[in-house]
């Protein structure tokens, strides 16, 4: 069986992530060890369990031979239930970020009552299991020490609520930002970004505009801070109150965008009706010859045919690059009861790549699972026409998956290309039919055909070559 | 606003002012405590009494063990610890 250390977990000297084949395997500290032993007596634990909002975990023996110990050797192992799909914050919707922060604040919660607490506030912390969100880092709950503050609370404003308020109060995305910056975004850039008026907008003057000045008066400070807290009589109490002010605040933001360029494609695309249903049942039939273990919706806009396509698959990552359209998707499944798949913020023809140390940290896409199947439907005149991309390099990088792909072509007869190509240069001579076919057939068995829209549209049901 | 709250705010403004002695940051050196010592603000009447002990203390010990730091070392080694908690 392969043994492989994870190489983005390595912060928390306390535990080390590994994998054995499949399985997620952590190997633990003795204080981490009494942590777990206390988290997982508590009643918090289990329900947070139960609901699906944390990690399944056990502790088990470890009987192969030992993972290379740090001086002192581990305590204890820990296997996790994995995830189906990795995904990151620059990836999610507004409103799964938003919902992340509040699964966190939430468990913060239910942990300071029964004398425990979280350490650190980090997003990359949490995780989704379709629509629902998981948190994974059990080593970051902690015993709760007399006279201990909220010491996630700064990570907290950097990573989860500074993002959304740039969102919410100033319509700005915060997915490039937070793909740049791996701490998040700091209290002085925040403040930098607010105007007077600003201030006054729920919790603008307190985690923003204070914390910033704060930031800077205490840099200079040689007090332990942590000890004069606890002699003085800091209450657990006081962090509960506070955890409440902050998640009201949360609550409260809403996203302040209300159209962008492709979130209402759905609703006004040039499909009839009737095209609509010859394309459904083009995918189903497709579909429904075997269940697929793992699907990828490329362009998948307001998630239409993910939807079909999760009725023969065990799970299906949508990606779309248009933020407010996956917005609305996610919203749109929050309140169904399927929870295989994951709609993601992601621009094909710039996805998220592997970052952070050693540029391992954080993976790209490939690396968290190859999918069986690709849906690319009405995608690829985005990726030519606005996006520069010749044909052929998009054909290559789909044949780099190795799996199934069903594609649609959109002919320059088709009333959005000629959108797209509108007042521009139109030296697009490989946009077209035949040699799409053409360069399909080179790496690709086409084994179905539809035609749609009077020609305009084309569907192709290809299997990769050998 | 009952009188009680009125005061808070009056205490919170002044103490707000009395902060805001802008420093070039140096975000290396102290990672958390100016958000530390912000919910001791956020915290309402029960914040202040812990800060109001913090400094009476302060202000009638006369540099207690604790407090002292060495005058050569350029960087506090107490404050470095707290680097740890952030991540």
């Amino acid at each position: 069986m392969i043994k492989q250390l994870e190489p983005g977990s390595f912060r928390d000297r306390n535990g080390r992530v590994f994998y054995i084949g499949e399985d997620i395997w952590r190997a633990i500290s003795k204080s981490a060890l009494r942590n777990w032993e206390q988290l997982s007596d508590t009643n918090f634990y289990k329900q947070f369990v139960n609901d699906g909002k944390l990690v399944p975990t056990v502790k088990v023996d470890y009987v192969s031979t030992a993972l290379e110990p740090e001086p002192g050797g581990w305590a204890g192992y820990l296997k996790h239930e994995p995830i189906p799909f990795l995904s990151y914050p620059y990836e999610w919707a507004f409103g799964m970020l938003k919902d992340a922060a509040l699964l966190h604040l939430d468990l913060l919660l239910a942990a300071l009552n029964e004398r425990m607490t979280i350490k650190d506030s980090s997003p990359f912390n949490i995780q989704w299991v379709g629509k629902d969100p998981r948190h994974i880092d059990i080593p970051s709950f902690e015993s709760l020490k007399e006279g201990e503050p909220w010491t996630g609370y700064h990570q907290f404003c950097k990573m989860f609520l500074y993002p959304l308020m740039l969102y919410a109060y100033k319509n700005i995305p915060f997915h490039p930002w937070m793909r740049g910056s791996i701490d998040g975004i700091s209290s002085e850039h925040m403040n930098s970004l607010f105007s007077l008026k600003d201030l006054f907008r729920k919790g603008v003057f307190t985690n923003v505009f204070l914390q910033s000045k704060l930031e800077r008066s205490f840099q200079n400070s040689k007090e332990n801070m942590r000890d004069n807290f606890r002699e003085n009589g800091f209450s657990s109490e006081l962090i509960r109150q506070n955890v409440k002010k902050v998640k009201r605040i949360v609550e409260n933001l809403e996203s302040g965008i209300k159209e962008t360029e492709w979130s209402h494609y759905a609703d006004r695309t040039s499909y009839t009706n009737s095209d609509q249903s010859v394309k459904a049942d083009f995918i189903r039939k497709a579909m429904q010859t075997q269940q697929w273990k793992l699907v990828w919706d490329i362009g998948s806009n307001t998630g239409v045919y993910s939807i079909i396509a999760s009725e023969y698959s065990n799970y299906v990552v949508a990606m779309d690059g248009d933020h407010l359209a996956i917005e609305r998707f996610y919203q749109s499944i929050k309140t169904q009861k399927r929870s295989n798949i994951l709609p993601l913020v992601v621009n094909l023809a710039d996805p998220s790549p592997s970052i952070g140390w050693r540029l391992r940290e954080r993976k790209t896409l490939s690396e968290r699972g190859k999918p069986e199947l690709v849906l690319c439907l009405a995608l690829i005149h985005h990726i030519v026409i606005s996006a520069n991309i010749p044909l052929k390099e998009f054909v290559q990088w789909l044949r780099e998956l190795d799996c199934v792909v069903i594609i649609e072509f959109v002919t320059r007869e088709d009333e959005m290309v000629q959108t797209l190509l509108r007042n521009k240069e139109d030296n697009y001579t490989d946009y077209d039919l035949n040699f799409f076919e053409k360069t399909l057939q080179e790496s690709y068995n086409i084994t179905k055909k539809q035609i749609l829209k009077e020609g305009k549209r084309i569907l192709f049901y290809a299997r990769p070559k050998t | 606003m009952n009188k009680l709250q009125k005061r808070y705010h009056f205490i919170l403004l002044g103490m707000i002012w009395f902060l805001l002695i802008a420093n070039p940051l140096y975000a290396y050196l102290d990672p958390g405590t100016g958000s530390m010592f912000l919910q001791l603000l956020m915290g309402g009447i029960a914040g202040l009494v812990v800060i109001g002990k913090m400094y009476w203390r302060k202000i009638f010990s006369f540099g207690t063990e604790k407090n002292k730091t060495s005058d050569t070392d350029p960087v506090n080694m107490e404050s470095m610890r707290n680097l740890n908690t952030d991540e």
